[in-house]
């Protein structure tokens, strides 16, 4: 197996993202929290996949005060969810009680995104469902039981203190990834992610090739 | 230490104007000139270490460079391309040559085993410890030329290589983690890795070698007992040509963080200059650096009627330049702040920022060390202040984007264009609004409008509300709040220009880029790409001739 470079894999997720029909914004931290998991072994490409094939299914949160679907969704949008948590950072470091989401899908895409806010804040952030739970620190994280769970009706959101010896990895969890190596560049779930991507590309035709890429002199020289 | 003493920075109004950055030439802060600088200053060694090519040039060879305890190796297929199938460009699917620079040392069978991916360059899964991917073909002016030459016993013509400038030319230049090669973690925290674009710049620097290796080998395949070698001087002379075309231009939009730290240092190196000491050593050398970049420009061809309209300009002014360094005016504390204002005051952009290049020349000690702080760490800024309130960002935004809050989208030429990426190469092109499909699909490039837009929207919300709360409302915007954000902390990230306008000339963007490599010869070939000239009269690896005064030197400089 060839493995995926970080770099790829932050470029490819953040491009299906915007297939995927997510704004440039979101887009780009989806990629930049692919990439985060993907550094820590905790990438599983058909997770983004998922989401991103059934976006329309799924519901950004309600409000800055209240993270649950909209009436008529099934659940919640774990990327629309992380950028809002992320957004939200200061005042969930700054409130005593955690802050609680509602039917959250792949909850550990969601707060792969709150990795900007640890760094900033210095800070770790924890998310914590039914039978799992990840800590994100800015460089390092912390996993706990079914991590990669599809779905969990209630996230709790707490601060961490950061560890004193970072990085660390795994807190004794059983850490599997279930698609395979999520690094493998001919897993079925990258394939997947690639198929989102190219629906941000233009099909070529002739002008194109010749106008867009801006020959019209002869290249030898 | 404390700062030298600087003239204030020319603010970003003036730098980050589009047609400013398509006049800059390289400086002393180029990143092959700050690679040549490192190399000679740590005595990095150089050998090379396999060479199985057939009579035909094709085959394989392995060049290695050591720094210290480490190596790092270029492996290079090679074949012999017919003429027909060789094309400068990216959508090109066939080389004379192609190769990697690899993290270590490689033997002939490593080498051997990385063929196939290598020669299929995008189409392949690169391997983790290769830094840079790339190919180059031979120039059809000089490189039949050369090989015959000293295939007879003699040097190639002088006209001919000073016309062409280069024996091969690469196209794209691959490196942190495209198509499977390392990410740029893995050696960004080597010393001699640091710089941006450094492996890139390395693995080019290490090829121009080959490309002479290459000619010489065919040379005395055909006439075994008469071929000559080619000449040091000649090898000097010859650069590593480049076509570079559309994909540079977003990287700078993609990247305001690195534009800034890029720019300020520049825009620093120039204070510096012109607050510095009036010396007769600084004036000799900085008169025979213009002289030399008056020979260079008589060099410089182009096909391109602007572009040789500016070229005359060039000349002018370099020799307006060099009559004003000769008056023979009394030393005073100003005369380098003088001598620039009257640039800014009588020369063209060109001309200009040629002087930009000239002043910081002679003042190594006062420039060189800004080339350690031209790389960024992009996820710095990364993360949107969702905490910050609607008015503030509003505030921001009409101090650092006034610019573009005065870009006139009413007129149809300055929405003429969309900026997308092909399905084909996967690499950006240019479309036209009114005839070609695919506008809905265009990038996030054309930043006037997007902030014009997210300041509407800002606007006409809640201003006491936090930045969180509109972006969850509008998340279209999300993407200029994090601009906006970068923006106020780098004030030369933003160029200037509305990239949607049928007047913006993409090859000024790719001529900014280029300038800061270091390459030479800017010669457009249509407003979408351009060839340049990289390497021309650089020492080799390993050689050792101070490593800097190479820019514009005339053969024969190196201690020849």
């Amino acid at each position: 197996m060839r493995a995926l470079s970080l770099n790829e894999i932050a470029a490819t997720v953040g491009k299906a993202a915007r297939g995927g029909g997510l704004s440039w914004g979101i887009a780009e931290e989806t990629g930049s929290a692919a990439r985060w998991l993907a550094a820590r072994g905790l990438f599983a490409p058909a997770a983004f996949a998922e989401v991103l094939e059934e976006r329309a299914r799924l519901s950004p949160p309600l409000s800055r005060g209240e993270f649950a679907p909209r009436a008529g969704f099934a659940a919640l949008c774990p990327l629309c969810l992380g950028a809002l948590l992320c957004d939200c950072a200061e005042d969930i470091a700054a409130g005593d009680a955690a802050a609680m989401a509602n039917n959250v899908a792949q909850p550990l895409l969601a707060a792969a995104f709150l990795h900007p806010a640890a760094r900033t804040l210095k800070t770790g952030f924890a998310l914590s469902w039914r039978g799992g739970g990840v800590v994100v620190f800015a460089s390092s994280a912390t996993v706990r039981g079914d991590v990669f769970a599809d779905f969990a009706g209630t996230v709790r959101i707490s601060v961490i203190p950061p560890p004193l010896s970072p990085p660390i990895k795994d807190g004794g969890g059983d850490c599997c990834l279930k698609d395979g190596d999520g690094r493998d560049a001919g897993s079925p779930g990258w394939r997947r992610l690639i198929k989102l991507a190219a629906k941000t590309m233009v099909p070529s035709t002739k002008q194109s090739r010749v106008r867009g890429a801006g020959a019209g002199l002869t290249d030898n020289d | 230490m404390p700062a030298p003493p600087a003239a204030a920075l020319r603010p970003p109004s003036v730098v980050m104007q589009p047609r400013r950055m398509g006049a800059f030439h390289q400086t002393r802060l180029s990143f092959m000139r700050a690679l040549l600088r490192d190399a000679a200053k740590e005595g990095w060694k150089f050998a090379r270490t396999v060479w199985r090519v057939n009579k035909k040039g094709a085959g394989f060879a392995v060049y290695e460079l050591r720094e210290g305890a480490r190596a790092y190796s270029l492996a290079v297929f090679c074949s012999d391309l017919p003429a027909e199938k060789r094309s400068d460009r990216v959508i090109a699917e066939e080389w004379d040559s192609v190769f990697t620079l690899c993290d270590g040392a490689l033997t002939a069978e490593e080498a051997k085993e990385m063929r196939k991916d290598v020669l299929l360059q995008e189409a392949g899964r690169q391997r983790e410890n290769q830094l840079v991917l790339s190919r180059a073909n031979r120039s059809v002016r000089l490189f039949e030329h050369t090989a015959d030459s000293l295939a007879r016993g003699r040097q190639p013509k002088t006209s001919l290589m000073e016309e062409a400038g280069y024996l091969m030319r690469t196209t794209a230049v691959y490196a942190n983690g495209k198509f499977g090669v390392a990410d740029r973690e893995r050696i960004c925290g080597r010393a001699e890795m640091r710089a941006p674009f450094r492996a890139e710049m390395l693995a080019v620097w290490m090829f121009r070698v080959f490309a002479a290796d290459i000619a010489e080998h065919l040379a005395f395949s055909r006439a075994p007992g008469a071929a000559a070698k080619l000449s040091a001087a000649n090898r000097k002379r010859l650069g590593i040509g480049n076509a570079t075309g559309l994909g540079m231009a977003p990287f700078l939009i993609n990247h305001p963080q690195l534009l800034h730290k890029w720019m300020r240092a520049r825009e620093i190196a120039l204070a510096r200059a012109r607050a510095a000491e009036d010396d007769d050593t600084a004036r000799e050398m900085f008169l025979r650096e213009a002289k030399k970049a008056k020979a260079h420009a008589e060099q410089w061809r182009t096909d391109d009627k602007t572009q040789r309209q500016k070229i005359t300009e060039l000349q002018k002014d370099i020799a307006r330049i060099i009559r004003r360094a000769n008056r023979r005016e009394k030393k005073t504390p100003q005369f380098w702040d003088l001598f620039y204002r009257w640039g800014e005051a009588s020369l063209s952009l060109e001309g200009q920022e040629m002087l930009v290049s000239l002043m910081t020349e002679p003042r190594g000690d006062l420039v060189d060390g800004l080339a350690q702080e031209m790389s960024a760490d992009e996820s710095a800024l990364f993360r949107v202040p969702g905490a910050q309130k609607v008015f503030a960002a509003r505030r921001q935004l009409e101090k650092h984007y006034d610019w573009a809050l005065e870009e006139d989208f009413s007129r149809a030429e300055s929405r003429a264009r969309f900026w997308y990426v092909s399905e084909e190469k996967m690499e950006p092109r240019l479309g036209e609004c009114a005839r070609e499909p695919g506008a809905e699909l265009q990038l996030p490039l054309v930043v006037a409008r997007d902030i014009r837009e997210f300041h509407a929207a800002l606007c006409a919300f809640d201003s006491r509300a936090p930045l969180a709360e509109f972006l969850l409302a509008q998340p279209q915007h999300r993407h200029s709040a994090r601009r906006l954000n970068i923006a106020r902390r780098c004030v030369y990230g933003e160029l200037r220009g509305n990239l949607a306008s049928a007047r913006l000339l993409p090859t000024d963007m790719l001529r900014c880029k280029l300038s800061f490599f270091g390459a030479t010869r800017f010669d457009p070939r249509s407003d979408r790409w351009l060839r340049v000239t990289m390497y021309q009269n650089a020492p080799q690896p390993g050689e050792n001739c101070g490593g800097d005064d190479w820019a514009w030197a005339s053969p024969g400089d190196c201690g020849e």
